[in-house]
């Protein structure tokens, strides 16, 4: 029983991210079935736990029927809506994969050989994700203290305890800090109230799916644009991070937050393709797309919101540049100003601090100096620690070797809203109190870990152009 | 002589010198009674099965100290034990006394369970006066039962120390690797294993780049590129190994646990534990106030549904010394302040966790 209401409970919002992703991108036959599935995965997830959260405002109590009811609604709504426009169920359901270059059959033996051995390696890996993911318990401190024992405590409340009586009022002396958004704490309430008990192991099996879901969307979406090996490698290394692999098995917000960023990119290289092929609502599409997905960076942790930023910004320039229409534009800011707003209104409403207490504004702390210390340490985590494989070397050769053609090309986005997110925490570090978390290791390669698999992504693109130029001038991203 | 023979010669002549093996070692052998006897267990007894010698803890600390006065050279570098231990995820030290009165620990964390394993730390970086040493001791944590087969301390050779850089370059550190902040890196000596392989990605280009003929700017780039895969790839295969023995670690450590045997063992601090004795003990809708120090927020966490209140019937004391009971005038103290009156002991859960209960509500 236990396990029939634990596959439904990561099946409900699968399917509703999933209706929502073809909603949007039904005018595009593009996107594989297992590509808004992975993508689908995510948003679905993220939506479950926004409406868990209105639910909690409106004091209506947590429990698996209300949850359920919204959900299913909501997926019914999305199903009659695509089967009103007319969407067939062969491009529901459909995988419609492929992309440029041959299959692996037409390859040569190494090439063959090749793609055997990394298709094996990422099953493996993805094999040996689900079984620490369904068989450890959590056993991370840093982990239970910031996310699990605030959903603990929301479960067992069936409620957000917002009563101003309740001595624990919002998860008080069980949420360790309370401006921390909700996404990750009430994943693991639903999938109690699904199976009726807050499992220690259980609980925390979202950050195995997302780790997977995350590898699979590399793939699929890379895949699209390149050839089958180029997809291939990138899925294989980023299934291959350490303190990704790590946070797969833990609880913490850094990886659903990763996994946000990287469904925000792969978004915003839609919405990019859409515009320039001239298929403008399928572009809207994608920008509610990319919106909800930086709206749920935002709420998963609050470091989100330099996402959010850094990819208005990105979009923003693309507007000037490309004239986009407003409208497209209010398609991206909806979600992301729905989601930020009712979080920001409702802690300012029930008066706690938005900002780290000790941390002073950058005004104020940048007269006492800049922090150029961290600059060493930031260097050598990046370049000799053996957190994010050769990623970082791997991509400044790209940018070395390809800097004209980047330019050139509108993967020049992609890389304005890397470069933005790079050099807002780079600002921090140097520029605030921050510095110190820098020093003690304690922060820096978590908030690294955030973008990593962006880099992957920016990097597939990338490499895929300049190694396969012959091959894919008509739907890769030269001009 | 042609020249591949001189160079051979050169080579074996280069490696003689460097030294095969020095004479100065000491080496205790665990299945002799002799050395047995010499080394002294402490808090422990000492048993001599078809498995070989072993060490069974009878209290803390558990230790096992070799002869004083061994008066061993600084120039020997490293200790080299084999062992075996039915648990793994935990630490144990290596504590080296000099001649000089200082003393350090160096760190080791132990292997797959019920395997021999053989652990090599370098002595000599700890060693800052280079004085001689004077007595070397193991210390094996929470663990209950060791089997050791030999302590060793000795300078290696060059051949040896290539040995001893390939084995700590593949060693797994289960029981550190429990930090969501970063990774542990292996190490080559000294170094991230990073720096020779970007020497690597380096050559392999270089290599590619002279394979690669007509030599064109494409050339170069997708030999760099190419290299960059290659070495992202060893990379993958250093740090999936790592993986793949956590895996093992896990499923030989835990696979044959219930459900609760796994959370406890995964806790390790025996908060969990406690917390589900708690539970069985404390009427459904109650509530408890929690002196556990350090621990206080874990026992919180497990302890849900029976929440925390600052005006509990209940006192949970766990792992806290600074709490202090005194029965005759029951009174329950914590830093020399009374922190509840009018309590009396409901139970006892093993020698580290109390339940209190106080009379008087709201205390103090």
């Amino acid at each position: 029983m236990t396990i029939m209401m634990l596959a439904y409970a990561l099946a409900v919002p699968a399917v509703t991210g999933f209706l929502f992703v073809t909603w949007c991108t039904r005018s595009d036959p593009e996107q594989s079935f297992f590509e808004r599935l992975f993508l689908g995965f995510g948003i679905g997830t993220g939506m479950t736990t926004f409406e868990m959260f209105l639910l909690g405002l409106l004091r209506i109590p947590l429990n698996l029927v209300a949850i359920s009811i919204v959900q299913i609604a909501t997926a019914i709504l999305l199903g009659y809506l695509l089967h009103r426009t007319g969407t067939p169920w062969r491009r529901i359901f459909g995988k419609e994969a492929g992309g440029p270059g041959g299959s692996p059959a037409t390859g040569t033996r190494l090439h063959r050989v090749v793609v055997i051995i990394l298709t094996a390696w990422i099953l493996a890996k993805v094999l040996f994700v689900l079984y620490e993911g369904f068989f450890l318990p959590e056993n991370t401190s840093d982990s239970w203290e910031h996310w699990s024992s605030g959903a603990k405590f929301f479960f067992y409340e069936k409620s957000l305890a917002l009563d101003p009586a309740n001595e624990h009022f919002f998860g008080s002396g069980y949420l360790k800090v309370q401006r921390y958004p909700l996404n990750v704490p009430l994943m693991q309430v639903w999938v109690s109230l699904c199976i009726g008990e807050a499992n220690e192991v259980y609980m925390k099996a979202w950050n195995a799916l997302f780790f997977i879901g995350m590898v699979g969307l590399m793939f699929f979406a890379v895949r699209r644009k390149t050839t089958l090996m180029t997809a291939l490698l990138a899925a294989f290394f980023l299934s291959t991070v350490p303190l990704l692999t790590y946070h797969a098995l833990i609880a913490y917000a850094d990886l659903p937050l990763s996994a946000y960023a990287l469904c925000t990119m792969v978004c915003f290289w839609s919405t990019i393709d859409a515009l320039k092929s001239g298929r403008a609502g399928h572009a809207r599409g994608q920008l509610v797309l990319m919106g909800t997905c930086a709206a749920l960076c935002v709420w998963t942790k609050m470091e989100g919101l330099f996402f959010a930023a850094a990819f208005s910004a990105s979009l923003a320039l693309y507007y000037l540049v490309r004239k986009i229409s407003f409208k497209q534009m209010m398609a991206f800011l909806a979600p992301l100003v729905l989601v930020s707003v009712s979080w920001y209104v409702f802690l300012l409403s029930i008066q706690v601090p938005v900002s780290y207490g000790e941390v002073k504004l950058l005004g104020a702390t940048i007269t006492k100096g800049i922090h150029f210390q961290a600059l060493p340490v930031i260097a050598e985590q990046i370049l000799f620690s053996a957190n994010f494989n050769v990623i970082f070397s791997f991509l400044f050769l790209l940018i070395i070797v390809g800097y004209r053609k980047i330019l050139q090309s509108d993967l020049a986005y992609l890389y304005a809203a890397l470069l933005s997110i790079m050099a807002i925490f780079l600002v921090l570090y140097l520029g605030t109190d921050m510095y110190r978390w820098v020093m003690n290791l304690t922060a820096v390669n978590r908030n690294i870990l955030t973008f990593i698999p962006m880099m992957y992504y920016v990097a597939a693109l990338t490499a895929g152009g300049l190694l396969e130029r012959e091959t894919v001038t008509d739907r890769g991203w030269y001009r | 002589m042609n020249r591949k023979k001189i160079t051979l010669i050169a080579l074996c002549l280069f490696y003689l010198f460097c030294g095969t093996g020095r004479a100065e070692e000491y080496v205790w052998r665990f299945d002799r009674d002799a050395d047995a006897f010499n080394w002294k267990a402490l808090n422990a007894t000492s048993e001599k099965t078809a498995d070989g010698f072993s060490l069974v803890r009878q209290g803390e600390p558990f230790w096992f100290v070799s002869p004083p006065n061994l008066n061993i050279s600084s120039q020997l570098s490293y200790a080299e034990f084999r062992l075996k231990a039915p648990e793994t995820y935990l630490r144990g030290y290596l504590v080296v006394k000099t001649r000089d009165g200082r003393s350090w620990e160096e760190e080791f964390t132990l292997g797959l369970p019920d395997t021999y394993h053989v652990y090599r730390i370098n002595i000599q970086k700890g060693n800052r006066t280079g004085s001689p040493i004077d007595a070397v001791a193991l210390t094996f944590g929470s663990v209950d039962r060791v089997f050791l087969d030999y302590v060793k301390i000795y300078e290696p050779s060059l051949d040896q120390l290539m040995g001893v850089y390939w084995g700590e370059f593949w060693s797994v550190p289960f029981a550190s690797s429990t930090t969501v902040n970063f990774i542990e890196t292996p190490l080559i000596g000294d170094y991230s294993f990073m720096a020779p392989l970007y020497v690597l990605l380096l050559f392999t280009a270089f290599c590619m780049v002279v394979l690669q003929r007509p030599l064109t700017r494409r050339s170069v780039v997708k030999s760099l590129l190419l290299s960059c895969v290659t070495a992202g790839a060893l990379f993958a295969v250093r740090m999936d190994y790592a993986w793949y023995m956590q895996w093992r670690a896990d499923r030989s450590s835990l696979g044959q646990r219930s459900f609760d045997e796994r959370i406890s063992a995964a806790d390790g601090t025996g908060a969990y534990d406690f917390a589900q004795g708690l539970k069985k003990v404390i009427p459904l809708g109650s509530t408890v106030k929690i002196y556990a120090g350090i621990l206080e927020g874990k026992v919180r966490y497990y302890l849900l549904p029976v929440k925390v209140s600052e005006t509990a019937p209940y006192i949970a004391v766990f792992k806290d010394p600074a709490v202090s009971y005194d029965p005759i005038k029951k009174l329950l103290s914590r830093d020399h302040e009374i922190v509840a009156r009018n309590i009396e002991l409901v139970t006892a859960f093993g020698k580290d966790g109390i339940l209190y209960r106080s009379s008087e509500a709201g205390h103090p």
